[in-house]
């Protein structure tokens, strides 16, 4: 089972001033069970392609299949689309608007047709899963800080059970712990649960340590799609794209040239820590 | 000279229900006191909730203490007679684009607060043309805002907020949404501001490598500053920081972790320079 994009174009009716479409055939395959992370400057297409794959954008042309059912088809229920494939929002604005927390958390669930009781238990064990506490349960989504909106959205979401959890650059305006909550927080969702992850994300240091394959956009199109060192070695490439490696495969490249017998195709801090140990320090 | 002067400021949100009874009071911001001179570039880190944003529309007279006093470049906020002057010299870029882009053109957006001002239309393009050209949005001056993508939007607005020249810039994440090129060309781009023309800049983030830079790094938690200094002290206390929910730049954390394994490289390491520099010292051939 996966989510497969066939030759996906889409234009915005109101079309950007550059002519160009917003997505420009885009074919790539989302295996079940995947972690995936997706980069690209700012109006590469991230945020519209993602939109696709729920129901919410209606390609211009193309085909996008959902364990095999196109999306798009008359008997597709997209009410069972969008609990099958949870989206939160790039701006947890545009997601929350009940009354209250535990209100705008429970309206995805029951929305889904659980009665009032099974909505509650899953949207209260999907509050204290992303980290809201109960004193804010209560409280208008509009009286939250930028942070604890975030969670709230997530939530939301993560009520109605999704088995791919597609997240639109979760942690923009996350403080550095609760980046590393969330983050740790999805890949237990996909180790324990099974469930797919696609993570748009600008955090380069994000993606190296948690996805296994990384899509890169530029310009609507898709221009790489691999595992993340083979991703990162083109940083040259990646830097005429708005984009760049983790800063400390940066640090690696350097130390290789001043003389160090390092490994330059790391992406992370802690095989960089490993590396320069035993390579430089012993 | 100082700009900025808060004194023992507290700041509560107060809830009532439809009677006027208080029905839970939030105390966002706890008896800060901050002294921020003219030309100063400083950094307020803090967790998701810890006061940021509440302290920071104080500072342009968005919100007004509850209890204490600010002063902005000798001006007590809560006149109300200075309210125009106070916002056009400490100007504020916001967390969430959305809220504060009004043109209906790119170029129009960024001429509104100048031209409110009452510039002249000639300065007023120049000024366009200029602060468009600073984020690297000039070739979208005739884009219709509402169609950009979120980065893009936060970079029309940060251009908008320099063409009024203010004195002082604070920057509620400014770069949360944007893609590390983007990112890289506003934080140079307002570090400019603050090395040429000696504008105070005042920047929260969550980005810890974006203030390395900075002069002074003024830490939250609770409302309260619990933490005080330069970006190298504050850098140095990678657990204390931890504790706080924060964190420090990967070349930092990289020779904490190595020092932490009996290398004898220095803590709060802030750049790859530093970084590479230290390694060599310590292990480089001898020529
Ligand atoms: N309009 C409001 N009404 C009531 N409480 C609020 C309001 N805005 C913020 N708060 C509360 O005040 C406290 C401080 O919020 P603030 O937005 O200043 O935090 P912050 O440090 O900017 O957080 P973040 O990093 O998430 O942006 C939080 O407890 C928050 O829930
Ligand atoms: N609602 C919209 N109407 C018209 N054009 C849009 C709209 N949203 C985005 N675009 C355009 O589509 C392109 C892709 O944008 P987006 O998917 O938001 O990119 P990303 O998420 O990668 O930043 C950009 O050129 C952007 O200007
Ligand atoms: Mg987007
Ligand atoms: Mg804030």
């Amino acid at each position: 089972m996966s989510i497969v994009i066939e030759h996906l174009n889409y234009e915005y009716s109101d079309s950007n001033p550059a002519g160009r479409k917003a997505l420009d055939d885009i074919c790539l395959e989302i295996e079940e069970g995947c972690f995936m992370g997706i980069i690209g400057h700012t109006g590469s297409g991230k945020s519209t392609l993602v939109q696709h794959l729920n129901g919410l954008l209606k390609k211009t042309s193309g085909k996008i299949l959902v364990d095999g059912e196109d999306i798009d088809g008359d008997d597709c229920d997209r009410k069972a689309l969008r609990s099958r494939v949870g989206l939160v929002f790039q701006y947890p604005e545009h997601q929350l608007f009940e009354v209250d927390v535990f209100s705008d958390v429970c309206f995805g669930p029951k929305n889904m047709g659980m009665t009032k009781k099974d909505a509650e238990l899953k949207s209260y064990a999907a509050l204290k899963l992303c980290g809201v506490e109960d004193d804010l349960f209560y409280r208008s989504p509009l009286e939250l800080s930028g942070g604890q909106k975030r969670r709230v959205a997530m939530a939301g979401v993560l009520a109605m059970n999704p088995k791919y959890l597609i997240l639109d650059e979760p942690t923009a305006g996350l403080d550095p712990g609760g980046r590393k909550e969330i983050l740790n927080l999805i890949s237990r969702l996909k180790k324990e649960n099974n469930m797919t992850i696609i993570l748009v994300s600008h955090s380069m240091e994000d993606v190296a340590e948690y996805a296994d394959r990384i899509v890169v956009m530029n310009k609507g199109k898709i221009v790489f799609n691999d595992i993340p060192t083979n991703v990162f070695a083109r940083y040259k490439e990646l830097e005429n794209m708005g984009l760049k490696a983790p800063e400390v495969s940066y640090i690696m490249h350097e130390l290789k040239e001043a003389g160090f017998n390092v490994d330059d195709s790391i992406t992370t801090v802690d095989q960089a820590v490993l590396n320069i140990y035993q390579r430089i320090c012993r | 000279m100082s700009f900025l002067k808060t004194k023992d400021l507290t700041f509560e949100y107060i809830r009532r229900d439809d009677e006027g009874n208080v029905e839970s009071v939030v105390t966002a911001v706890d008896n800060v006191n901050l002294d921020v001179h003219e030309g100063q570039f400083i950094a307020i880190l803090g967790h998701n909730g810890s006061g940021k944003s509440t302290l920071a529309k104080h500072i342009n007279a968005i919100l007004y203490p509850t209890e204490g006093a600010v002063f902005v470049d000798g001006m007590d906020t809560k006149d109300k007679e200075k309210l125009w002057d106070i916002r056009q010299r400490a100007g504020m870029v916001f967390q969430n684009p959305d809220n504060q882009i009004i043109g209906q053109v790119v170029e129009e957006d960024v001429g509104f607060g100048p031209e409110n001002m009452g510039v002249p239309t000639a300065e007023i393009w120049s000024r366009v043309e200029e602060s468009l050209r600073a984020v690297g949005m000039y070739e979208y001056r005739k884009n219709s805002p509402n169609r950009l993508s979120g980065g893009q939007k936060q970079r029309v607005a940060i251009a908008g907020v320099l063409a009024m020249h203010p004195k002082c810039i604070v920057l509620d994440e400014p770069t949360a949404m944007l893609d590390p090129n983007g990112r890289q060309e506003v934080i140079r781009a307002v570090r400019g501001l603050n090395e040429v023309e000696g504008i105070t800049l005042i920047l929260i983030t969550h980005y810890m490598e974006e203030i390395v830079h900075a002069h002074r790094v003024f830490v939250m938690d609770k409302g309260r500053i619990v933490m005080d200094g330069t970006p190298r002290e504050i850098f140095s206390q990678v657990d204390k920081l931890r504790e706080l929910r924060l964190d420090v730049p990967q070349v930092t954390m990289l020779a904490h972790e190595l020092r932490k394994k009996g290398v004898d490289i220095p803590e709060g390491i802030l750049t790859r320079k530093e970084f590479i520099s230290e390694i060599k010292k310590l292990y480089g051939k001898v020529y």
